[in-house]
């Protein structure tokens, strides 16, 4: 499969030969990059936003899932007033910078409202809004008056863009387009702000309404320009998360609209995923039901609350894509992130409809190791086909790789080069054990304890054949002892068992006939 | 919504009779003004209470404390999300700028005295200002530092202000080493001992709040609340 394919296939919920790898990188991910990448970003970025992005991606190696290649012209004046459209006359848009600050105003007949974004180095430049724009019922009803000259029409589309960075990419991946949130959630996260948007909806529902319902007007026809368009994968950025929003604000605000976007954009054959890279757990009853493909970017603890096996099973159906947080992607120790994220791909193996990739933007900070690390993981222990996870050895990449100063362990501690060869990860290999052995011996029933020296008891349940692992201590009908080495060994039939038993390499009790299943798993 | 007054705590005043049951009338119209975002009501009866000459420290810890504890409870069981809490502080706001010139007259004192800020570098701050309100709401002082909030400028508040608590947020893997910083700032001031310090936002967790020294970390405002009452908690 080439990296399209395999992209398209698992957009899809199709087999594919191994899981994609495609994290969101952004100018943000790659401010502390080595500098061949960074020049490769800036001189390619003379074209254009996309085709600096897409050299950055090619520079750090992983599978290329190209986001916001857009599809229309975007109107012209203050960035993020003109993100909801073009104003009619009388009301005027301008903006400037007033030292680091930008300042965007917006004229209207009944008043002016100005709001001001600032940045910070360490921010990546990007624009953090300072002072909102609307802040009382007073600057409401000017916003009102300004929605209300926005231009109902399609954007002018810019087709030729797409087509142009499909064909750059070519083979090894896909572009895709994009469109702003929610107009609630478009609200809280640039103009009005969190607070003033809830006081506002609480105190003037119907007003605040009145200016959702216009804003939904226009979007949707950026969405109908969309589905127009020869893009065949849609992401919209809503960045759902609990800490913005509640399941009912969710459901009567951004549900509905999602799903009329997902109609629209169904109806022309698109894919269409929403990015949604908060806390999701408290939506998730809506999201199983949403009509949208799936949810771009999810993101586990810390920075989220689902990792992506739970939302692969409370979500059946829904394409998912991302998985790694921002605190594995800047973890120093490599060793950490390889146990981490292969742990993390056996588990959600074979799922289908899964992408591997960041939960939201890849870090300031991530080393281009991290990247590598993971490409290689996908290539090995998360492909399905003939080259299976055999072909994966834990700690053999990072020991041949040389590491960056930053990712020694920060005790001094680490295993690097043999050292680390030998370490074996009992988790993902008893993962993988039991993944291969399920639904092979369905006439077995029986509990299976694995205790690994220096490390934690695991015991498998076998239920007719269904098998299932689980980090825990307690009766089992069977029991086997040893250190992770000799385990494995035996595991991948390099030790005899009875040699293992004679030498006491490894300890066996309890009912041996149900160990033998174990040699099912080697077939 | 459900009043427990043994649960809110309400205390005895020295009232009596009919007129201690209007107040107690009172007093409950603002725990569930508060509990209900209706910052009219809390703001009409609060006036009420001072008017007929209710301690203003009653007012508060019956009325404005107990109600934000019951949202922070209603938060942390998921019956309220961000936007009930943030109604629900308004409303206790405005109930406590009234209160605040009676509190200031009977030298009532906060549960204690918080500085909060977003570290250096970052502009983020919805999260801190959640904390900010639900610790006001327990009867903290909050003096608000804003956003971008340099390690030396901290270590300048700490000396200006002598809070009990510094608090700090970051939502930034590239911010939250500001908060080591901070910290270590505080400490080469000689004043890190003078201080608990509690951090949080998005990337942060337990284990990174121990590697750099801080004191408590908070998963969420409510949680803020009961790590910084675990230290400093008047009562």
């Amino acid at each position: 499969m080439s990296t399209r394919e395999r992209i398209l296939a698992a957009l899809q919920g199709k087999p594919v030969d191994r899981i994609p790898f495609i994290p969101l990188i952004d100018t943000y991910s790659v401010l502390d990059m080595p500098a061949h990448v960074q020049q490769a970003m800036q001189a390619a970025a003379n074209d254009g936003y996309w085709q600096g992005m897409l050299a950055a991606i090619r520079e750090i190696g992983c599978d290329i899932m190209l986001r916001h290649v857009y599809v229309t012209k975007s109107a012209s004046g203050a960035p993020h007033l003109n993100g909801f459209g073009w104003f009619e006359s009388p009301v005027v848009t301008s903006s400037h910078m007033d030292g680091s600050l930008l300042v965007e105003t917006l004229e209207t007949p009944l008043g002016t409202l100005t709001g001001t974004w600032g940045f910070t180095e360490m921010h990546g430049w990007i624009p953090h809004p300072v002072k909102h724009l609307v802040t009382n019922h007073e600057d409401l009803k000017i916003f009102a008056y300004a929605v209300d000259h926005l231009r109902l029409e399609k954007p002018a589309p810019d087709f030729e863009n797409f087509v142009n960075a499909e064909k750059a990419i070519g083979e090894a991946g896909i572009a895709t387009t994009s469109f702003l949130n929610t107009p609630l959630m478009d609200l809280i996260e640039t103009c009005w702000g969190l607070e003033n948007t809830y006081f506002l909806l609480h105190d003037h529902p119907d007003e605040v309404e009145a200016i959702l319902d216009r804003l939904h007007q226009v979007q949707r026809l950026v969405v109908e320009r969309i589905a127009e368009s020869p893009a065949k994968v849609v992401i919209e950025y809503e960045n759902t998360s609990s800490t913005l929003l509640s399941p009912k604000i969710f459901h009567r605000y951004c549900l509905p609209l999602l799903n009329e976007y997902a109609d629209i954009l169904h109806s022309a054959d698109k894919i269409f995923l929403v990015h949604m890279c908060g806390k999701l757990q408290a939506f998730a009853s809506d999201l199983a039901t949403a009509r949208f493909n799936g949810i771009a970017d999810i993101s586990p603890h810390p920075t989220g609350n689902f990792t992506l096996d739970e939302a692969a099973t409370t979500l059946p159906g829904k394409v998912l894509t991302g998985g790694i947080d921002a605190t594995t992607f800047i973890e120093p120790d490599l060793r950490r992130v390889e146990a981490k994220i292969a742990a993390l791909i056996l588990k959600i193996k074979p799922y289908p409809g899964v992408l591997l990739g960041s939960a939201d933007t890849a870090p300031r900070g991530t080393p281009l190791e991290t990247f590598r690390l993971i490409q290689h993981l996908v290539s090995t222990a998360g492909s399905y086909g003939v080259r299976d996870t055999l072909s994966y050895h834990p700690g053999e990449f990072l020991a041949s790789i040389p590491l960056p100063e930053k990712a020694s362990h920060p005790a001094g501690t680490a295993p690097a080069g043999k050292e680390a060869a030998d370490s074996v990860d009992m988790h993902l290999v008893l993962l993988e054990l039991a993944r291969r052995l399920d639904g092979k011996c369905p006439e077995v029933t029986g509990t299976i304890k694995f205790m690994v020296t220096g490390d934690q008891a695991y015991r498998l349940f076998i239920e007719q054949g269904k098998c299932r692992l689980e980090i825990s201590d307690g009766a089992a009908d069977a029991s086997m002892a040893g250190n992770p080495k000799n385990l494995l060994a035996l595991f991948t039939g390099k030790l005899n068992a009875m040699a293992a038993f004679m030498t006491r390499k490894i300890k066996f009790d309890g009912d041996l006939k149900l160990l033998g299943v174990l040699t099912a798993a080697a077939e | 919504m459900t009043l427990a007054k043994d649960a809110r705590g309400m205390r005895k005043s020295k009232l009596s009779g009919t007129r201690r049951y209007e107040m107690e009338k009172t007093i409950e119209s603002i725990y569930q003004g508060i509990v209900d975002g209706d910052q009219h009501l809390v703001a009409q009866k609060v006036t009420e209470a001072i008017n007929a000459g209710l301690a203003p420290e009653i007012i508060l810890k019956d009325g404005l404390v107990a109600a934000m504890s019951e949202v922070g409870r209603l938060f942390e069981n998921g019956e309220y999300y961000v936007p009930e809490m943030l109604i629900a502080a308004r409303a206790m706001q405005v109930g406590l700028k009234l209160l605040k010139p009676g509190l200031a007259d009977t030298c009532v004192k906060a549960t204690g005295r918080v500085i909060i800020g977003t570290v250096a570098g970052d502009l983020h701050d919805i999260g801190k200002n959640l904390v900010g309100m639900m610790l006001e709401g327990a009867g903290y002082e909050v003096i608000d530092l804003g956003t971008d909030i340099k390690p030396e400028a901290f270590v300048s508040s700490v000396g200006e202000y002598r809070p009990d608590i510094v608090a700090m947020s970051a939502l930034l893997t590239t911010t939250m080493p500001n908060m080591e910083a901070t910290i270590n700032a505080l400490e080469a001031a000689g004043l890190r001992k003078k201080v608990k310090i509690i951090i949080g936002g998005a990337p942060i967790t337990e284990e990174y709040c121990k590697k750099i020294g801080a004191d408590g970390f908070g998963y969420d405002a409510s949680q803020a609340v009961k790590v910084a009452l675990a230290m400093i908690g008047r009562p």
